[in-house]
């Protein structure tokens, strides 16, 4: 029986993809065609909430891919189809840059980075210090960094080695995550102790977690630069999307999910060029 | 068998195997072969490569030593629950990898049901390599012992009963009588189990975080080299692709001896 039910699936499956194909030759349909967006894990929940809006300003249906910085760049390197790439910091971007395989990029919004605690680790331990200076005090700490390789672990520890507590911090290491999630989770969950993640990781007032802000000095911005795929499929739309998304329109989401502003978006230049275009069309 | 149905067979049976075989195709072909000794020698290789050996065959012991009780439990008696019993070791051959991590964390994390009773014995198993070896186990055990539980419901009681009348000891027959008998069982067993814990990725991430030396397994080291060196990612991914195939080879060729 469940062979049989699995034969009669089959079919199916490859109507499925001819419709697919039919759908890329005709672009022109009736339907504008969905407009497929990756971005870098933190930026999920905005885009999200701007995402259904944007559809509903524009019609123009959208997709959200949310991945580690490094995956999504994978998948552009790979030929995956997509319009729009958002990466987590200006060196993912900037090697598909120079690979040609996306358009010129311009700063989405602005990130910073907090050391978070796990709660009632103060409780537990005599030193009076609290945040990165932990580092430096005999007491045992289980901390847990993003991978080097990914944006948030690299920005962690640069802000570290402007603190000078890179040797120790490695020292107590325990743990590199995959992506800065997975960092939250190990605190939050109280299995390490600490942690540096993105501001805008942290829900406000999220449970289970002490936030404290790294000094002035170990701050590093991290830009989110956006831009569109040379491979897209739908060029004027992804186009249109990023002058949306970079406009003062959005700025207030970005705001409260704690993400500073990025490029001021020349988007009234950008917008009257598209639309100088537009008149010229017969 | 019509010649219809047999065609219709063959041609899936063909797009089976393009299944498989493409994606290893794909994956030797990309692979850089010219940087094979430098990647081979290199320390993130070296380390854990070493580490998975030694993890996976913690895992392959600790299963035998686990598993096999509970595959004769399952086989030979009827313990009241013994479906129960059944569906709960194969539960983890279904559940998502990075279930059964965030699962091992609830029951042995310093927050989990068994946290307090393990830190009371100084013992703190998040990020340790014995972590490793724990989520490996339990998500790859459960193959020995369906496999194990198999061969040894095609075995006949009356033998060891016989040697028993004859004096054996427990032991004797065990040895003597039964292991012969569930040899194949139990090797191919053991290759699925190795197989299975050497490319554990979920669980390990999720309970014992990533760590070079300590916990960052080969599966793990690929995953994070993919995120820098992809080219690289592809050679690792083939050695630990030769490390599987070697392992399913062996034994393969003594269960079918």
């Amino acid at each position: 029986m469940p062979l049989r039910s699995l034969a009669a699936l089959l079919p199916l499956a490859l109507l499925s993809g001819a419709c697919d194909r039919h759908e890329a030759r005709e672009p022109h349909g009736g339907e504008p065609r969905e407009l497929v967006v990756l971005a870098a894990a933190s930026l999920g929940p905005v885009l999200f909430e701007l995402g259904p809006r944007y559809e509903a300003h524009s019609g123009q249906p959208i997709r959200l891919s949310i991945a580690g910085s490094q995956t999504l760049a994978m998948q552009v390197r790979e030929g995956i189809r997509c319009d729009v790439i958002a990466t987590a910091d200006r060196a993912t971007m900037d090697s598909l840059v120079a690979r040609g395989l996306v358009a010129t990029p311009r700063v989405l919004a602005r990130n910073r980075l907090v050391w978070i605690e796990r709660a009632g680790l103060a409780d537990e331990v005599s030193s009076a210090v609290i945040g990165p200076a932990r580092l430096s005090s005999p007491e045992r700490l289980r901390l847990v960094l993003a991978a080097p390789e990914v944006p948030a672990g690299r920005y962690a520890r640069e802000a570290l080695a402007r603190l000078g507590l890179l040797e120790s911090a490695h020292a107590r290491l325990v743990s590199n995550e995959l992506d800065v999630r997975g960092v939250l989770a190990k605190v939050r969950l109280g299995e390490a102790d600490a942690g540096i993640v993105y501001a805008t990781d942290l829900p406000p007032g999220a449970p289970g977690v002490t936030v404290v802000e790294l000094p002035a000095r170990a701050q590093v911005v991290a830009d989110y630069p956006i831009a569109r795929v040379r491979a897209a499929r739908s060029p004027a739309a992804a186009d249109e999307l990023i002058a949306w998304l970079t406009s003062a329109d959005t700025r207030a989401v970005f705001g409260r999910a704690g993400f500073a502003p990025g490029d001021p978006a020349p988007d009234a230049a950008g917008r009257g060029a598209d639309a100088e275009l537009g008149d010229r069309e017969p | 068998m019509s010649e219809r149905t047999s065609r219709v067979v063959l041609v899936l049976a063909g797009l089976g195997s393009l299944l498989f075989a493409l994606p290893i195709a794909g994956l030797l072909a990309r692979a850089p072969w010219r940087l094979l000794g430098e990647v081979a020698t290199s320390p993130i290789t070296s380390t854990a490569l070493a580490l998975s050996l030694l993890v996976s065959l913690a895992a392959v012991l600790a299963s035998i030593v686990l598993g096999a009780p509970l595959a004769w439990l399952l086989a030979r008696t009827s313990t009241p629950g013994r479906r129960l019993l059944r569906a709960l070791v194969t539960l983890p051959l279904v559940l998502p990898p990075v279930v059964a991590g965030v699962a091992l964390l609830a029951a042995f994390g310093r927050r989990g049901l068994l946290g307090g009773a393990l830190a009371w014995v100084g013992l703190e198993l998040p990020f340790t390599t014995l972590a490793a070896v724990l989520a490996s186990t339990f998500v790859a055990a459960p193959l020995l012992v369906t496999t194990l539980e198999a061969g040894l419901a095609q075995t006949d009681p009356r033998l060891e009963q016989v040697a028993a009348t004859l004096g054996a000891s427990r032991l004797r027959i065990l040895w003597s009588v039964l292991l012969p008998q569930i040899r194949p069982a139990l090797l191919a067993g053991m290759a699925l189990c190795w197989a299975r814990a050497l490319g554990e990725f979920g669980a390990t991430i999720t309970f014992a975080g990533n760590l070079r030396g300590r916990t960052q397994t080969l599966p793990l080291a690929i995953y994070e080299t993919l995120q820098t060196e992809p080219e690289r990612a592809f050679l690792l991914a083939c050695s630990l692709l030769a490390l599987s195939v070697m392992v399913l080879a062996a034994t393969w060729r003594r269960t079918a001896a």
